[in-house]
This record gives structure tokens, C-alpha cells and sequence, in this order.
């Protein structure tokens, strides 16, 4: 082997430990989940019995108005938002009873009226509240309109639909 | 006759000495400085401190107090390349997570680098993009602090508790 050759061996073995020595290291990557957000329906919206050509109107502090109500981490902000049918279907039927004018509010406890309720618009864009406590309760009103409807149009029956509530914490 | 065979015999005598005082030698030296080798140590850990279920939450790669850091320590002025096997690291529930489902929670891995100094002061860290093919920077008086931030959301059924993963970083000498 000629001294050219020698060398240039020399030369690879200090060049090729540098390119293969990679080291590794670690650092630790940690969150605390708080608690998730359960919402449950806890009591229909009741009009009762209903007489054609009226409008009635069940107000959310009406002990028959509709009710959530939302647990999950103490004092965290959570945005709630509607789904809300425009009509009642005949069950067992396809005849239709118009429902609109929706109004809400939200408390601290259940039934409502035994404190403050705060008033907001199901129907608005995605309205912000405290769970303070860890719970907080949320009381849908409405009215439904049979006026212009005859017999034929609104039979007598049970008329239903449902009032979906979506709940999701804002990060605040 | 015999005097003639004596003097072939001196005359190659003369000639094989001659060939053994041409041979010449030299001598090269083969040197190396070998670098001190390249150690990383975890310096703070990647906190993301208290999140939500289904909310996306983000630490910056420069945000001094819940970024995470790694100093490679080498020598000198030495280019590294740095890189990560992966850029999404699983957390796991670590313990009793409770109230939903404890599904690992993905984060999405990203980094700067900070050459000298681990305080995140503008104009001293160097945002670049980590990944698996790496990235090159030159240590400055022996360090870079590699500080790695990142990304994840909780599914909205998020069990609440404490979720923790590792994130690895490689480091090795370019050789320039």
C-alpha cells in the first residue's frame, strides 16, 4: 500500500465517528385534562293541550319550559348553541303544528325559578356562560302557532320534535 | 584466476551496498483532534398545564415558561444536525383518568433554536423547522438549546386527569 493510500485510510477513520455519533435526548411532554362536558336533557317542553287558531307560549322561567342542564370543570366558560325544530310533527302522522320564538335562560339551580334566571337567545350565535359550581342549568320557552290551521291540517294527536343543545368549552 | 574471482566478488560486494544505501524513507504524521462528543440534556419540560376537553391548545416554541428544552453541549463552533425520529408523540393517561374515555392525545411537535442562551429574548433564538431529515446549526461557545413547542387537542370526551409522552431529539456532528 502506498503512503497516499495509508493516508487517506488515516483520514477516514478520524472523519467517519463524527457522522455516526448521533446522540438522543428526551424531554418529558405533559397536559392535565380537565373534566369534559356532559350535557343532559332533563325535562321536555311542555305545552299541554293546545287549542287551534291560538298561539301559546310557554316562557323559559314557566316550570313547563324545556331544561339542561350541563356539568363540567369548576369556573371554566363553555359556549351553548341550538338546534331548533320550526315545527311539531304528528306522531304517527305527517301534519305539522309551526314552533318559533324561542327564549331561554340559564341558572344556577333546578327547577327554575328558585333563583335568578339570566336571559339569552337560543336562536343567536353561540352564547357564553360560567359553570360556576360545575353545573349550570339552561331553560328553553317557546311559543306554537295553530292559527289558519283546520282540523284536517292539525289533527287532534301528540305533536313532537326535539331541541338539540351543544355545549363546548371555550378555553377560557 | 584467483585474484580475478576476488575482485568480481568485491565488485558486487560493492554493487549490493550500493543498492541498500539508495533505499530512503519518510515519515508523515497522521493526526486527529477528536471533539469532545455531543451530550443532550433535558433542561424543562414541555408544559401545557391544564386543557380542555375538545380545545386546542398551543405552547410556542419561545414561550420561556412552558416550552420545553434540551442544551446540546459539543464543542466550540461545531455544526449539528438536529432532528427528530418523530413529530407527533403521544400522551398517555399517567394513573386514574376519570369521566370519559383516557384515548392517548396526540401532540404535534414543533421547535426553534436558540444558540447560547436558553432565554427566549428577541433576536437570540432561531426559529427553524424541525423534522426527521434535520436541521443544521452551528453551537455557539459549545451550546444550543434546542427548545421544542407544539400543539395538541383533547377529544371532546376527553377522561380528565394527567397525560404525559416523551419527546426525543437527536444530535450528531456534521463534521464541519
Amino acid at each position: 500500500m502506498s503512503r497516499v493510500a495509508r493516508w487517506l485510510v488515516a483520514l477516514g477513520l478520524v472523519l467517519l465517528p463524527s457522522r455516526a455519533m448521533a446522540q438522543l435526548g428526551n424531554i418529558t411532554a405533559e397536559t392535565t385534562v380537565l373534566q369534559p362536558l356532559q350535557v343532559s336533557g332533563i325535562w321536555s317542553l311542555e305545552f299541554g293541550t293546545v287549542p287551534r287558531n291560538r298561539v301559546t307560549t310557554i316562557a323559559p322561567t314557566n316550570i313547563f319550559s324545556g331544561a339542561f342542564s350541563v356539568t363540567g370543570q369548576t369556573g371554566a366558560q363553555i359556549a351553548i348553541s341550538f338546534t331548533l325544530p320550526t315545527t311539531l310533527v304528528r306522531v304517527g302522522g305527517t301534519q305539522t303544528m309551526p314552533i318559533n320564538t324561542y327564549t331561554g335562560c340559564v341558572a344556577a339551580t333546578y327547577p327554575v325559578g328558585t333563583n335568578p334566571c339570566t336571559t339569552f337567545t337560543p336562536s343567536a350565535a353561540p352564547t357564553n356562560a360560567t359553570l360556576v359550581g360545575g353545573v349550570r342549568w339552561f331553560y328553553i320557552g317557546a311559543r306554537v302557532d295553530t292559527r289558519g290551521l283546520n282540523a284536517a291540517q292539525l289533527p287532534n294527536g301528540s305533536y313532537r320534535s326535539f331541541i338539540v343543545m351543544t355545549a363546548a368549552y371555550t378555553g377560557n | 584466476m584467483n585474484r580475478s574471482i576476488k575482485l568480481s566478488l568485491a565488485t558486487l560486494a560493492l554493487v549490493v551496498t550500493a543498492g541498500t544505501a539508495q533505499a530512503q524513507s519518510g515519515n508523515v504524521t497522521a493526526e486527529a483532534t477528536v471533539l469532545s462528543p455531543l451530550t443532550l440534556t433535558p433542561i424543562r419540560t414541555l408544559q401545557f398545564g391544564n386543557t380542555f376537553p375538545g380545545v386546542l391548545k398551543t405552547v410556542a416554541a419561545t414561550d420561556a415558561a412552558n416550552s420545553g428544552a434540551i442544551q446540546v453541549i459539543g464543542s466550540g463552533t461545531s455544526e449539528v444536525a438536529v432532528s427528530a425520529p418523530s413529530m407527533t408523540v403521544t400522551l398517555a393517561c399517567v394513573g386514574t383518568c376519570t369521566g370519559g374515555v383516557a384515548t392517548p392525545i396526540t401532540l404535534n411537535v414543533s421547535a426553534s433554536a436558540l444558540a447560547g442562551g436558553i432565554d427566549a429574548t428577541p433576536g437570540n433564538s432561531t426559529a427553524f423547522t424541525l423534522g426527521t431529515a434535520g436541521a443544521n446549526r452551528n453551537l455557539v461557545g459549545g451550546n444550543l438549546f434546542v427548545l421544542i413547542g407544539g400543539s395538541l387537542t383533547p377529544a371532546s370526551n376527553q377522561a380528565a386527569g394527567l397525560y404525559r409522552g416523551t419527546v426525543q431529539i437527536n444530535a450528531a456532528y456534521t463534521g464541519l
